[in-house]
């Protein structure tokens, strides 16, 4: 299932994009291109990536800017949906539909020359093929999603845009889809996926666009980013047995840049070395027989790391 | 076009979308029965003003097609199944047309058959009559059919919107204010069976409007509010 390459610009151009619901700035100037791959746009939930990807493949209008995908206007020019294919947060599906007449039903509608044969290859391809001829009312999560992904590869599409596919998946099925999407991306296909846990894009996406508050907030290669993460401090809680005795040892540490107690007896330290604290506190709470009961950064929501990253 | 149509008649024919318009359908046929039993008391010209004016055109036939028609596109929004239909290379025209065709066959089917056995027992047998009645509320039915698509496409509430302008503007108003009934539904409806059959549907105190009116006004209605939807749909945010 190769993709049908013909862009020579980049795939996706978004120029200056703004858009605001009234007096409320949901998206906020926001510029970029994606090339071929998987690029992943993410962000806390409530930033303005729906907002940003329902743009970007025509289901809303802009109130300021351009998006171009394919080197063409996606705005009310449906022929660009037989070279794109969209897959919205929304896990809704027609549920009086078993899964083969759904995606048959997409390929008859996109003008797919042989819709049987493509339905086939595409159920194939997700690897559902066994539970084709179920309603979707009668579907897992994962496996309603993996129907949903194979009606909208069923035409082949250069690009996949895909709304935080993920959601709801399981370890199991989101691994399944995982290594759909690295396939897909591998035969040529550009991915814009969306999602608000680090963790999902760090596995998908080797570029990465960072969205906060509706304003792009870092752009590039992911590894540059997480190494721009990985400098700043993290504040971590070490609960234990002899708070104050801990807090008078940990404070002697290399790698600490302030101790505090808390009113519930609680440990926290600023570091900018996390692993070497990690190497450190087990050897200190040993020579001083304190007894660890609980290590936890308090820094490990996306909304703080996009706070740093933006210098919240 | 003709996927979204099929696609659509299946999804207007749910459980209890089907038993309340049947019921309803069955309403002026129970009617028509009841009018015949001890006709002594109730003139002819009552009796075909009560059932054109009295049940469909002012009751029966708008709330049938408000069911249906808000539903045909209103319930792709709800469901937020709209994105399957308009991320296709079609023209938004190509997904309007099919939704209206759907909505108007199943009203106009529903609307019409009983239509048809109530003017045949009302009017004992006048085929004329029934003739008249069929296509006085077919027409009606594609004109609130379009109106009623685009209010679907409007707002959430189509139904409860619809039915408010069922009972003032077309039950009440345009029964007390004559200006009203030139842009009224069930006047052109009234005003097409009355011109088909000429010798009834006309109560002392109830002048239709001419069939040029009925006629053009029904075209009006339906092409813009045709137009809106596709419209619509095309500025529309789809969720």
């Amino acid at each position: 299932m190769s993709a049908d390459t013909r862009s020579t610009g980049p795939t996706i151009l978004v120029d200056h994009v703004s858009r605001w619901f009234g007096s409320v700035v949901s998206v906020a100037d926001i510029s970029f291109q994606v090339q071929p791959g998987i690029t992943g746009l993410l962000g806390p939930n409530g930033a303005g990536k729906t907002t940003l990807l329902r743009m970007i493949c025509g289901l809303a209008e802009v109130s300021e800017g351009e998006v171009k995908l394919l080197d063409q206007p996606v705005r009310n020019n449906p022929e660009i949906y037989r070279r794109v294919g969209v897959m919205s947060e929304h896990e809704s599906v027609y549920d009086f539909m078993n899964g083969r007449q759904f995606v048959q039903f997409e390929a008859k509608l996109r003008g797919v020359p042989n819709p049987d044969d493509a339905t086939d290859e595409a159920i194939a391809y997700v690897g559902l093929e066994h539970a084709a001829d179920r309603p979707m009312g009668t579907y897992s999560r994962g496996m309603r999603q993996r129907m949903r992904l194979a009606a909208t590869i069923v035409h082949k599409p250069e690009v996949l845009l895909l709304d935080e596919p993920l959601n709801g998946t399981d370890p199991r099925q989101r691994v399944q889809f995982q290594g759909l999407l690295r396939k897909l991306a591998a035969e040529g296909r550009t991915i814009l996926i969306s999602s608000h846990i680090l963790e999902e894009i760090e596995q998908l996406a080797d570029t990465v666009l960072l969205i906060v508050a509706g304003k792009l907030a870092a752009s590039g290669d992911y590894r540059a980013i997480r190494a721009k993460l990985n400098e700043r401090p993290y504040h971590v809680r070490i609960v234990s047995d002899k708070p104050r005795e801990l807090a008078s040892r940990v404070v002697g540490l290399d790698s600490i840049d302030a101790v505090n107690v808390d009113p519930d007896g609680g440990v926290i330290v600023l570091t900018r070395d996390l692993l070497r604290l990690q190497r450190d506190l087990p050897k200190l709470a040993q020579t001083g027989e304190i007894r660890l009961l609980r290590v936890e950064s308090l820094d490990d929501s996306l909304e703080s790391v996009f706070g740093y990253l933006v210098g919240g | 076009m003709s996927l979204i149509y099929t696609l659509t008649l299946r999804q207007l024919a749910g459980k209890w979308r089907v038993i309340i318009i049947v019921v309803l359908s069955i309403l002026p046929i129970v009617m028509a029965i009841a009018s015949t039993i001890g006709q002594d008391s109730t003139s002819q010209s009552e009796i075909d003003d009560f059932l054109v004016n009295g049940m469909f055109a002012s009751a029966i036939l708008p709330i049938i097609v408000l069911a249906l028609a808000t539903a045909a596109l209103g319930n792709e929004v709800e469901d937020k199944t709209l994105g399957f239909l308009v991320l296709n290379p079609l023209p938004r025209w190509q997904i309007v047309v099919p939704k209206l065709l759907a909505a108007v066959t199943i009203g106009g089917i529903v609307v019409v058959i009983s239509g048809i056995i109530s003017a045949l027992v009302a009017f004992e047998g006048d085929t004329k009559a029934a003739v008249a009645i069929a296509i006085g509320l077919f027409a009606g039915v594609a004109t609130y059919s379009s109106l009623f698509l685009w209010l679907g496409l409007m707002t959430s509430r189509g139904l409860a919107v619809g039915l408010l302008y069922v009972f003032l503007w077309e039950g009440l108003f345009s029964n007390f204010v004559s200006g009203i009934r030139m842009i009224s539904i069930r006047e052109y409806i009234i005003g097409i069976t009355k011109a088909v059959d000429g010798s009834r549907f006309t109560s002392p105190d109830h002048i239709p409007v001419g069939s040029a009116t009925a006629i053009i006004g029904m075209i009006v209605v339906f092409t813009v509010f045709l137009l809106l939807s596709i419209r619509r749909l095309q500025r529309m945010d789809v969720p």
